[in-house]
């Protein structure tokens, strides 16, 4: 009862609350698309390197105070460079993808730790990038990722018999006249924004793990697609608010309780597999 | 010149039992004119050179060759996957010069990520996927898969996952995608080179029935399939020589003509 009175006195735990259903909607829908495509390499090379754009903004805004060098801005510039340099290496496929991949990772962090030195004081701003706490989210922000997540999940379900294709035969939609480049240009603009926006909710440290672990639970769970979604997403939320009634309790940081719940029913789920296999041995 | 146009108009009115009627399309001709293709990097072995030659509607073409000598190549310059170095392929349809065509297409091999969670089902229905706003499947689009399905004999695997699958189920579901198009042209790019015997002779059952309304390419090394059902036959070897199918052809004759390794196999004399 205790929590349940918290939450309505106490705005700030609502709107974390509200703020983890939508979450959990982008983990699931994104996240079953980069397990899918083995592209979360990808959404930890731009997660990690979009700490050197947030460093760099934040030390010049330090200095100048102009607004459009905000951090985040940084972060939105990183985006979609990243998003367009990754877009030409998979297009053109000379390049070596995950040593190019590495690079922008560790450009990225070494940018961001050399700026993090150089600015004076406390950076509050980008501690708060790297580990993430859904419990800071304004209204502003909520509302921010309530429209972004319902409108990616609708792009989503309208272009998902296209990119599910994708992913499998690339050469059937050349030959049904699809723009695979283009197709392929706004699936890694999509993921990118996607965690630009998450890792000012989960952080960089965490967000790979949101967007892996309950794809990869559904998947052993359920083998086909669409289901594997749904239960992905209600996956998700469950362990979301399960860790978060468990860190109100016990006064521990909500992230990595998130990631622990989750990586238990991963588990499970790899035990319950074990399981079923054996049975049907029998 | 006239300019290529696309045949978009064609794709979007045409429905599963016949394009052609349907569009009033009279005549219909592929031309290749003195195409060549090399690869930039490899630009003095050219992997098809000066090919001459037109398909008619209601043809039934064999491609037969030896390993290396372009034939798909030739299948993905028809599908427009690549382009040509020189020279120039188009549609001849009602006199009007198209560069593309609704073509179901059966390839050699896909390069796929083994663990891709997709079933036969959603890679056949994957061929009623139009380019036109929003990309949904109708309930027709599932009854002909399902047709399509029951007539290929791989209902059963329906729902196993693709992975899961035989070499010989694999290449039977990449055969019903291309037959789920609904194209009155298919291309087959060697449809039988994973299945047995029996298959096989199944495979060309069906064959010998789809020739009735539909154009077909196929291409093959099982000489003792393809002279039944073929109306030509080209013997690819960089250069194009195309025969005529006469009744008394000799298959010794085209073996030792372009240097193919062929299997003088008698499927007649194994069954006995």
């Amino acid at each position: 009862m205790d929590f349940i009175n918290t939450i309505f006195i106490y705005k700030f735990i609502f709107y974390s609350l509200i703020s983890l259903i939508f979450v959990s909607l982008l983990s699931s829908t994104v996240g079953s698309f980069i397990v899918i495509n083995r592209f979360s390499y990808i959404a930890g090379a731009i997660s990690h390197g979009l700490l050197g754009g947030i460093g760099l903004f934040n030390f010049v805004y330090r200095y100048t105070k102009i607004v459009f060098f905000l951090p985040q801005n940084g972060g939105f510039i990183f985006t979609i460079i990243y998003s367009i340099i990754i877009y030409f290496l998979l297009k053109n496929k000379k390049e070596r993808l995950d040593s190019i991949l590495s690079i922008i990772w560790s450009i990225g962090m070494a940018l961001g730790i050399l700026f993090i030195y150089l600015t004076p004081g406390y950076n509050q701003d980008l501690t708060r990038y790297l580990f993430g706490n859904i419990l800071l989210i304004d209204l502003n922000k909520l509302i921010l990722l309530i429209f972004y997540s319902i409108f990616l999940t609708i792009l989503y379900v309208l272009f998902f018999n296209v990119i599910y294709i994708f992913g499998f035969d690339e050469e059937h939609l050349i030959l049904k006249n699809f723009k695979t480049k283009i197709i392929l240009f706004f699936i890694i603009l999509f993921i990118s924004l996607t965690v630009f926006f998450l890792i000012q909710i989960v952080g960089i440290v965490l967000i790979i793990a949101f967007f892996t672990i309950p794809t990869i639970t559904a998947l052993n769970i359920e083998k086909k697609i669409k289901r594997s979604i749904f239960i992905s997403f209600l996956l998700n939320l469950v362990s979301s608010y399960i860790s978060f009634f468990l860190s109100y309790k016990f006064n521990l940081p909500l992230s990595p309780i998130i990631i622990l719940i989750l990586s238990f029913f991963y588990l499970l789920s790899l035990i319950l597999n074990r399981i079923n296999k054996f049975n049907l041995k029998n | 010149m006239k300019r290529i146009k696309k045949l978009d108009k064609i794709k979007e009115n045409s429905t599963f039992e016949n394009h052609f009627r349907e569009n009033n399309i009279l005549d219909f001709k592929l031309i290749f004119k003195n195409v060549s293709f090399y690869y930039e990097d490899n630009q003095e072995f050219p992997i098809l050179e000066d090919i001459n030659f037109e398909i008619n509607n209601g043809d039934f073409i064999s491609i037969i060759g030896p390993n290396g000598s372009g034939k798909t190549t030739l299948a993905k310059l028809i599908l427009r996957i690549i382009k040509p170095t020189k020279g120039e392929i188009y549609f001849l349809i009602n006199n009007n010069k198209y560069e593309k065509f609704n073509i179901g297409y059966v390839p050699q091999y896909i390069i796929f990520d083994p663990l891709y969670p997709i079933t036969p089902f959603e890679i056949i229905i994957s061929a009623r996927l139009r380019n036109k706003f929003p990309f949904f499947y109708t309930k027709k689009d599932k009854e002909i898969v399902l047709s399509i399905m029951d007539d290929l004999k791989i209902t059963n695997i329906s729902n196993t996952l693709f992975q899961n699958l035989s070499g010989g189920q694999k290449q039977k579901v990449l055969i019903a995608r291309a037959l789920a198009s609904g194209s009155d042209f298919l291309i087959l790019d060697e449809p039988t080179s994973n299945l047995d015997r029996e298959t096989q002779k199944f495979i060309y059952e069906k064959l010998q029935l789809l020739k009735k309304d539909k154009t077909i390419i196929l291409i093959s090394h099982d000489i003792s399939f393809v002279p039944e059902i073929s109306t030509k036959i080209f013997c690819l070897n960089r250069n194009l020589i195309i025969h005529k199918n006469e009744n008394n052809f000799n298959k010794s004759i085209y073996s030792n003509i372009y240097n193919c390794s062929f299997k003088k196999v008698d499927h007649n004399t194994i069954e006995k």
